[in-house]
């Protein structure tokens, strides 16, 4: 990161991004708009967070949090009506808001690699695996004849693809869903890139498969140190395979801090919430549930945007949006009584680890 | 794709955009003003037919040997025909023809249309089979040349006349009915409808059919169009209606013979209104079709 | 106490290819239970394990090739047309996808009053006021009954979906993945009022799920299908803590864990089910189980009870449990190749 350390908000907040090495990704007061028959809809208020070096970062949400526009907005790939109004988003060096079209584009898939829930849906039904694999191998990698064949097999043994010579002369409606989901990994990988962008990777998948997927990722991690972002609404998911986690609600990131903190004490009522609200066996108690409903983005509450559904609401909620308060050195909440969220012992502050012994 | 996920609304592939017609339509004629052209006119057209006898300067069927074939002027705007009928009169009770024609046929068609479609999507089997083999049968021959034999082996009359050319869209309705129908029944709402205990009948038309039509109506916008060409050049080769009534085909053809003449506002009048209507009608129906398929327009 | 409702022999096949093709789907392939009154059992397993379509066949809304359904002591596959709509209001189901259960063009009042008054149970217009007074029950909006789908959120919208279920007071509800449509946030409420419900009216739920969280939290007992058949049933705690057949141990384990201090490693399944066209006599799970030997491909078991109350298909495990607990080695074989040759 070569952007002037003098970052106001959120990205200087974070311990990480005082040492440049190890921020990758650097997103500052992203604002992304929707334009409608009426106002425009401000889906993303303000966006403040930082992607550590070869860490998974999970971003949580509900469907309408804002998450998948998040992604979409980081790789400008957001179409209209959807519009980033301003920002900046520093990926090693450089603003991405600020770069030509062109210049986006040699970053997309070469640096900054995307995969999403549909792997069927988002390979091109009428090329071979194999050719659209050998393309990116020769655009962003240079390579050529033998050396294309060679890699193309490699990156297939790597995404523990079965008989990979096979595999890259079939067509996408011949693999399955999961093996669908690895082709589309391999063809990140194939790139290089420094950051991959997993948008709900497992959720159209089964139980087992979803296993597998996850497993890779974080092999991937662990071998390649390939920093990356995954978009899920499945918390589970989010204990099973994250570094850090960045809880959204209605376009704002509420809370940031590494897994284990998160789940340990977390400290925003509406991720203790959440937290609190899974089915378990063996607490057969009554679910705690979170009530209304997630607001719409057309008209967001005013102040704290969760303060309508929050147990610990009092008048400055809905008068004042919190500004964001450190926890520890890596964790960081937006609330005005986070404390009182911490110390609570109730069912809506159940530590699910405590609690079970 | 981000769209409905960031706006808190539902996805769904079955379903077709529910549509505020209060609300909705205001909102979409003021960003297609060339539909609301399009609106405008048939709007004029229908009060036009509707207040013939009021706005007509003349009675379209009087004659008047001393002003025969005079051309436009203050008293007969449109000019007079070989027997002195006022030009303008006759177009004007000839929207009652035309119009009539247009909404009668585009209504018997929907109704038979969306009959043969629904039944023959939702039964399936040998109700599909031998339904749909009788619609192609019609779309075997062109439309206008099954017109002109229907018309012609009924003979000319105005009620034959919009039978003739409702059979010729039978095809389009039952087809589009057809597709609609199989792409729904499979759809949760469905399946709900038969687990509440609904029989099969009243599956189809209280969950299935008022699911269907807002596609088909869209889709009978643009064939009234279609109908008073259809019928004007039934007139026009003698299978429609026979003179004197003022249908616009009809004073086409009967005005024809006189261009070279140079008795050209005979045919021109009729003939303009035909154009306007049809275009009325078309952009209506392309209109109304970006309306339900936002899609379509911004692609 | 008889059953609520008894399953015998379910199977439904599909053909496939033209009409006179001798290949079928055996989508559900010889599935019994029986739900008691105020028991919950659930039915997991992957896509395309048969689940959904026994929800459907159990209820007729699609005819099943063989088998038999029994709820309240008559049968379901047997009756009349006629007789089967009226015995609807006391079999209902309660659909994944909130927004695509409703009709999107009729009002939640009319909707929900449909099965009260097509059953013959009231006349029309005190089956609207039924409707009405129990959707107020639900905590829905005053007017919801007159509002249309698309005017209410998720959660309200599955609310007036297990209202149309429950409205009829019905013997057995089918819950065909009531919540996975839902926001996270929303669906403890669903599940609350599930069990609530449940509580006050003694009903049946079979509830078909992936979210083993969820099935661990709401079942009694637990049924695992496979390519259409189920494998393994019994009591939830069994199920969960001592799985007998190896496709339950790598689902199981395949759940993701409730803090990340639990990350674990995990009993991993080698590639894909096969295909549930004609399948082959054997065991289905042979070519991906990591226990499998050559004798299990060559014949299958049937479900064979190893502690009372819970059955397994596994030919190993029956043979060679000691008081239910089996500790194999994975084998390394894989069909089509012999190690000793």
């Amino acid at each position: 990161m070569s952007s002037s350390a003098a970052g106001k908000g959120i990205a200087g907040m974070d311990a990480a991004s005082t040492r440049d090495s190890s921020v990758l990704l650097d997103v500052r007061r992203l604002r992304t708009e929707f334009a409608t028959r009426a106002e425009p809809v401000r889906v993303l208020d303000g966006l403040d967070f930082t992607l550590t070096n070869h860490h998974i970062t999970g971003l949580v949400g509900e469907s309408g949090s804002g998450k998948s526009v998040t992604a979409f907005s980081l790789l400008r790939l957001l179409r209209p009506p959807g519009n980033v109004v301003s920002g900046e988003v520093w990926f090693r060096g450089r603003d991405l808001m600020s770069l030509s079209e062109k210049q986006m584009t040699a970053i997309r898939g070469r640096e900054i690699g995307m995969i999403f829930q549909q792997p069927r849906a988002s390979l091109n039904p009428v090329f071979r695996v194999g050719d659209v694999l050998n393309h990116v191998l020769r655009l962003h990698r240079g390579m050529k004849g033998d050396a294309v064949r060679r890699e193309a097999f490699r990156v297939f043994q790597e995404v523990g693809l079965p008989d990979p010579a096979r595999i890259l002369r079939s067509y996408p409606h011949e693999l399955s869903g999961g093996m669908c989901q690895r082709v589309m990994i391999a063809q990140v990988l194939a790139g290089q890139p420094k950051l991959l962008i997993a948008d709900e990777p497992t959720t159209a998948l089964d139980v087992t498969i979803q296993m597998q997927i996850v497993h890779l990722l974080r092999s991937i991690r662990d071998r390649l140190g390939l920093t990356q972002l995954l978009i899920t609404h499945d918390l589970g998911l989010v204990g099973e395979m994250c570094d850090d986690v960045l809880v959204m609600y209605a376009g704002e990131i509420v809370e940031r801090a590494p897994v284990v903190d998160l789940f340990d004490q977390p400290s925003h009522p509406y991720t203790r919430g959440l937290l609190a609200s899974r089915a378990n066996r063996k607490d057969r108690d009554r679910l705690y549930s979170i009530p209304g409903t997630v607001p719409s983005l057309v008209a967001p509450p005013t102040g704290c945007r969760f303060h309508p559904r929050c147990p610990y609401a009092r008048q400055i909620c809905s008068d004042v949006a919190p500004a964001p308060e450190h926890v520890s050195a890596n964790h960081w909440v937006r609330c005005h009584f986070w404390k009182d969220v911490v110390r609570d012992p109730t069912s809506a502050g159940r530590d699910t680890v405590a609690a079970r012994g | 794709m981000a769209t409905p996920e960031a706006l808190n609304l539902p996805t769904t592939v079955a379903r077709e955009p529910i549509i505020n017609w209060r609300t909705d339509l205001g909102y979409w004629l003021g960003r297609n003003p060339v539909t609301a052209v399009g609106m405008a006119v048939v709007v004029l057209l229908v009060l036009m037919a509707m207040f013939a006898p009021l706005l007509a300067p003349y009675d379209p069927f009087a004659t008047d040997p001393r002003v025969s074939l005079q051309p436009p002027s203050w008293s007969h705007p449109f000019g007079t025909g070989p027997f002195g009928e006022d030009i303008l009169s006759r177009v004007m009770y000839g929207a009652r023809y035309d119009l009539a024609i247009a909404f009668g046929a585009v209504g018997i068609a929907l109704v038979l249309g969306c009959l043969i479609g629904a039944v023959a999507g939702f039964w399936g089997g040998v109700f599909d089979d031998v339904l749909m083999r009788v619609v192609e049968l019609l779309q075997a021959f062109p439309q206008f040349v099954l017109a002109m034999a229907i018309a012609g082996a009924l003979g000319p009359s105005f009620l034959n006349l919009i039978i003739a050319i409702a059979v010729t869209n039978i095809p389009i309705y039952a087809h589009l009915m057809r597709v609609r129908i199989l792409s729904i029944k499979g759809a949760q709402f469905a399946v709900a409808a038969a687990s509440s205990g609904n029989s099969r009948p009243r599956i189809l038309y209280r969950h299935l059919l008022p699911n269907s039509l807002a596609p088909i109506f869209v889709q009978s916008t643009l064939q009234p169009g279609w109908a008073i060409l259809s019928a004007a050049g039934l007139s026009f080769i003698g299978l429609g209606i026979r003179l004197p009534a003022p249908e616009w085909g009809l004073m086409v053809a009967a005005g024809s013979s006189r261009i070279i003449s140079g008795q050209w506002w005979i045919s021109l009048f009729p003939g303009l209104f035909i154009v306007l209507a049809v275009m009325a009608f078309n952009l209506i129906g392309d209109g109304l079709q970006d309306l339900l398929d936002p899609q379509r327009k911004s692609t | 106490m008889p059953p609520v409702v008894e399953v015998r022999d379910l199977r439904k096949l599909y053909r496939i290819g033209h009409a006179f093709s001798r290949d079928y789907v055996h989508a559900v392939d010889g599935v019994s239970f029986a739900i008691a009154s105020g028991e919950t059992l659930a039915l997991v397993g992957e896509s395309g394990s048969g689940k959904s379509t026994v929800a459907r066949t159990v209820l007729r809304l699609e005819a099943p090739t063989a088998g038999e359904t029994i709820l309240d002591g008559t049968s379901v596959t047997r009756a009349s047309e006629h007789a089967l709509r009226r015995m609807r209001a006391r079999m209902q189901m309660v659909f994944q996808d909130p927004y695509d259960a409703l009709n999107p063009r009729m009002r939640i009042g009319e909707q929900v009053a449909e099965p009260l008054w097509l059953s013959g149970k009231s006349s029309r217009r005190d089956a609207l006021h039924q409707a009405r007074e129990f959707l107020r029950g639900l905590h829905l909006p005053a007017d919801a009954d007159r509002r249309y789908p698309h005017q209410l959120s998720g959660g309200q919208l599955q609310r007036v979906g297990i209202a149309r279920a429950l409205v009829t007071e019905p013997s057995l509800v089918i819950l065909d993945e009531p919540t996975s449509a839902l926001d996270v946030s929303v669906q403890a409420q669903i599940i609350n009022l599930l069990v609530d419900l449940q509580a006050q009216r003694s009903l049946a739920y079979l509830f078909i799920s992936h979210d083993l969280h969820v099935v661990g939290y709401l079942a009694d007992r637990v049924a695992v299908m496979y390519l259409g058949q189920i494998i393994e049933l019994g009591p939830t705690a069994a199920i969960f803590e001592r799985p007998g057949h190896p496709y339950t141990r790598a689902l199981i384990s395949a759940a993701p864990v409730d803090h990340p201090r639990e990350r674990r490693q995990r009993i991993m399944l080698s590639g894909e089910p096969t295909s549930p066209i004609n399948p082959k006599p054997g065991c289905r799970l042979a070519t991906r189980c990591p226990f499998a030997l050559p004798r299990c491909v060559e014949r299958d078991i049937d479900l064979t009870e190893v502690l009372p109350g819970h059955t397994v298909r596994c030919r190993r495990f029956a043979e060679e449990h000691q008081d239910g607990v089996w500790n194999p080695a994975p084998t390394g074989w894989k069909p089509g190749f012999d190690p000793a040759a």
